[in-house]
């Protein structure tokens, strides 16, 4: 009953059971990216900023 | 470490960019997103994960007098990630993978229930497929990287990183068809199948 959000085209509005039936190689293709998009936009734990801080100030000393 | 392949250009030595550490700092540091998603998708364990994007990131820093200037940084990174990836996994870890996390986030970043399961259901089969299927899908379906690309940073020719993506799409394809409960995918059940499922999807993906 939901349209798919990550539906590509606009005419490809599911309904009911048809949902499913989305072609499977876009399922994965679409999750795929929504595995890989959902971890480039958490914010960036501060340890790995500092960790480049940390690694340039001890080039500055020697 | 493999040599990326400069761009098209060959520059004349007055042309040759030279090395710019504040301009590589700040270009490692818009990375650190996708070397971290690039890892998660590695390791299936954010807390490992986050481990091996901070040793490929530090190393990347320590090694950035070999790298060339003006080419493929993204590239060059994810090569690094890639070796240090392996480098754990030899080092520590059993032959398979360590248990996918429940994905809570997934929950949270969609309110789709569809969706949720789905995507969950996508992160235990990525997960059971081989390492070198599951760094080759991700590096060209969600990293946005080419072909010649990944086999650089995978250090294979372009046809491997085609036939392992190509296996990796159908042994999902598989694993998601199988999967399928009619929205009933609760947890223990699903993990009892994923064990026929592996089984399935190792025959067809060939090792």
């Amino acid at each position: 009953m939901t349209k798919n959000p990550d539906s590509k085209n606009s005419d490809t509005i599911k309904v009911s059971d048809d949902f499913e039936k989305e072609a499977l190689p876009d399922k994965i293709g679409n999750s795929l990216k929504k595995i890989y998009d959902d971890v480039l936009n958490e914010p960036v734990p501060d340890d790995f900023l500092s960790l480049l801080a940390q690694a340039d100030a001890k080039q500055g000393r020697g | 470490m493999t040599e990326i392949t400069p761009d098209a250009q060959s520059p004349k030595p007055e042309d040759v960019p030279v090395f710019n550490e504040a301009e590589f700092k700040a270009e490692l540091t818009a990375l650190i997103p996708h070397l971290r998603a690039f890892s998660r998708s590695l390791c299936g364990n954010a807390a490992l994960a986050d481990d091996v994007a901070q040793d490929a990131l530090l190393k990347a820093w320590n090694a950035r007098e070999r790298y060339r200037p003006g080419s493929n940084l993204k590239a060059w990174t994810f090569t690094i990630l890639r070796n240090q990836f392996y480098s754990i996994k030899r080092r520590s870890w059993r032959a398979t993978s360590l248990e996918p996390e429940v994905a809570e986030q997934t929950i949270v970043a969609t309110s789709d229930v569809e969706q949720s399961v789905r995507v969950n259901e996508l992160r235990r089969g990525l997960d059971m497929l081989p390492d070198d299927q599951r760094e080759a899908l991700i590096l060209v379906g969600a990293s946005g990287l080419s072909y010649d690309e990944a086999a650089e940073i995978c250090d294979c020719a372009v046809g491997t990183i085609k036939s392992r993506v190509s296996r990796a799409r159908k042994s999902l394809e598989v694993i998601m068809q199988s999967g399928e409960f009619d929205g009933e995918a609760d947890n223990v059940s699903a993990l009892d199948a994923m064990d026929t499922i592996l089984a399935e999807a190792k025959s067809l993906a060939g090792g």
